[in-house]
């Protein structure tokens, strides 16, 4: 359970609609990280809040969700506070990552659905958990810069507990616009609480080690 | 006021249940992330007649929550019949905050304007739209206008613009000309007038699409590089004001409404009613303006 200390319980109505903002001015800014506002909700240890905040604003009972086989708890979970089915990770509509540094994880968003050229929007959602997002340096981190809609010129953003397969798999899903998947990264900073970044599949990564 | 108060408790904040809300919100974030594609949602019943609004009113019922600073207006006017209904129901249903003034305003549904003063960040611009497919005029099959979209397959419209112009000497049509985004997707911008149509582009603000009747959402993100369909010769241009001044507050530079007088004589005022107030009572707001091409 999380160490982060909430002040009220999550409210299905208005934590819902506060966080649905912050993920919907995330997705039309790629690269700016929005904080989520943390609300008390028990959240097994496999996710992370941001995470599990997601998946409380948007998933319902009418959206599949897959996550990392072994990852019991967090499917139970996810399962019971939103009544979302779990399914393969080729079928579903939301795809999560618990930890980007495994390799099986990457194999499975290599499955994710990508949509089809008449229906691009079924390209499934990818929720990447990482160990931190910042918009200055950290150590041992890899340095993104984003282009394209929702950014003015370049957004420069640092990623840690990302692999740069991760970037690369992601480059080849998005390669045929309109086809693709789009991303969400998240993480639980310690100053800023559950955070969430997008990449939609319009957004161009360059990335480099520093 | 008891009745009031009784209809308020019958209903969900915000008036749409939360599990159709959700899969509303999945939608729209789809539709910021493939710019200008049609993304297919619910369209849920409201207590509105389908086409007169509630494709927006989805949209802004959705975004909605009681910190919100909501506007609505019609025709660019706070003041019409429909944008005061509008307002007033999402204001009984979501406890949000009211304003006429565009800067103040955290959302913004609008029908047929885009506002004057140029929109921020932190504002979210909620459009109605009763055709939301643009290939509509030239192929009526769904199923064949999905493909053409599919397959970036525009050139009908292109014919269609040619046409139109063969019959009228420009490129102009009236409202809603057609538009690029991204490079990609030929959309609708709503039925705006030309004069609107360059202020989509690298805008600041969220632009959101909502048609109830159609049950489609489309966007146009922050940022996004958006074309007025157009030739190389050819070239869009937007409405003209030619030595038109606004007759209540001597302005010009903004779009007019003209309006007929008892005896027939005609004369412009600015549309946009927030904008005139302001241009009336103190400094002109912020504005974004197109030079027509030579």
């Amino acid at each position: 359970m999380s160490t982060l200390v909430a002040a009220k319980p999550y409210n299905q109505v208005f934590d819902g609609q506060e966080h649905y903002r912050t993920l919907l001015q995330a997705t039309a800014r790629p690269g700016m990280i929005g904080q989520l506002d943390d609300a008390l909700l028990d959240v097994p240890r496999e996710l992370n809040r941001a995470t599990a905040l997601i998946a409380m604003a948007l998933f319902s009972a009418d959206t599949s969700f897959h996550i990392a086989p072994g990852k019991a708890e967090a499917a139970e979970f996810i399962q019971q506070q939103t009544a979302a089915t779990r399914s393969g990770p080729e079928q579903v509509d939301f795809l999560i990552v618990p930890d980007a540094m495994q390799a099986d994880a990457l194999r499975e968003l290599d499955q994710a659905r990508v949509g089809s050229l008449a229906f691009p929007d079924m390209g499934a959602t990818v929720i990447v958990q990482v160990a931190a997002l910042s918009p200055a340096p950290m150590a041992d981190c890899l340095r993104l810069s984003l282009t394209g809609p929702g950014i003015e010129s370049e957004t420069v953003v640092f990623v840690s507990g990302a692999p740069e397969l991760l970037f690369e798999t992601l480059r080849s899903k998005n390669i045929e616009f309109p086809l693709g998947v789009d991303v969400f990264l998240t993480c639980d900073s310690l100053s800023a609480g559950p955070c969430a970044m997008a990449l939609p599949r319009t957004t161009r990564v360059k990335w480099a080690r520093v | 006021m008891i009745e009031n108060l009784k209809f308020q408790d019958s209903f969900n904040y915000a008036y749409i249940d939360e599990f159709t809300k959700k899969e509303i919100r999945r939608k729209t974030l789809k539709a910021v992330c493939i710019p200008g594609y049609q993304v297919p949602y619910s369209s849920p019943e409201m207590p509105i007649s389908r086409g007169w609004g509630t494709g927006g009113l989805h949209l802004t019922l959705s975004l909605v929550g009681p910190d919100d600073v909501l506007k609505v207006i019609d025709q660019g006017s706070d003041a019409s019949v429909n944008a005061c209904n509008l307002r007033l129901f999402v204001k009984e249903m979501a406890q949000c905050a009211l304003t006429f003034d565009t800067a103040a305003a955290t959302i913004i549904q609008s029908r047929h304007r885009v506002p004057e003063e140029i929109l921020t960040e932190n504002q979210i611009l909620v459009l109605q739209v009763p055709q939301p497919e643009i290939l509509r005029g030239v192929e009526r099959h769904e199923a064949k206008t999905r493909m053409m979209h599919a397959e970036a397959d525009y050139a009908k419209i292109w014919v269609t613009l040619y046409e139109a112009y063969v019959r009228n000497g420009h490129l102009r049509s009236g409202a809603g000309h057609p538009i690029m985004v991204n490079g990609r997707y030929v959309a609708t911008p709503s039925p705006i007038p030309g004069w609107d149509v360059p202020n989509l582009s690298m805008a600041r603000c969220l632009y959101l699409f909502g048609a109830g009747r159609e049950k489609r959402i489309h966007c146009i993100p922050p940022f996004t590089p958006v074309k007025p369909l157009e030739f190389e010769d050819i070239r869009f241009k937007v409405e003209e004001f030619v030595g038109i001044k606004c007759q209540m507050s001597g302005q010009d530079k903004a779009f007019m409404d003209q309006i007929y007088a008892e005896d027939f004589s005609r004369y412009f005022v600015i549309n946009d009613s927030n904008f005139l107030d302001k241009v009336r009572q103190g400094p002109r707001p912020p504005q974004k303006l197109f030079t027509n091409p030579e």
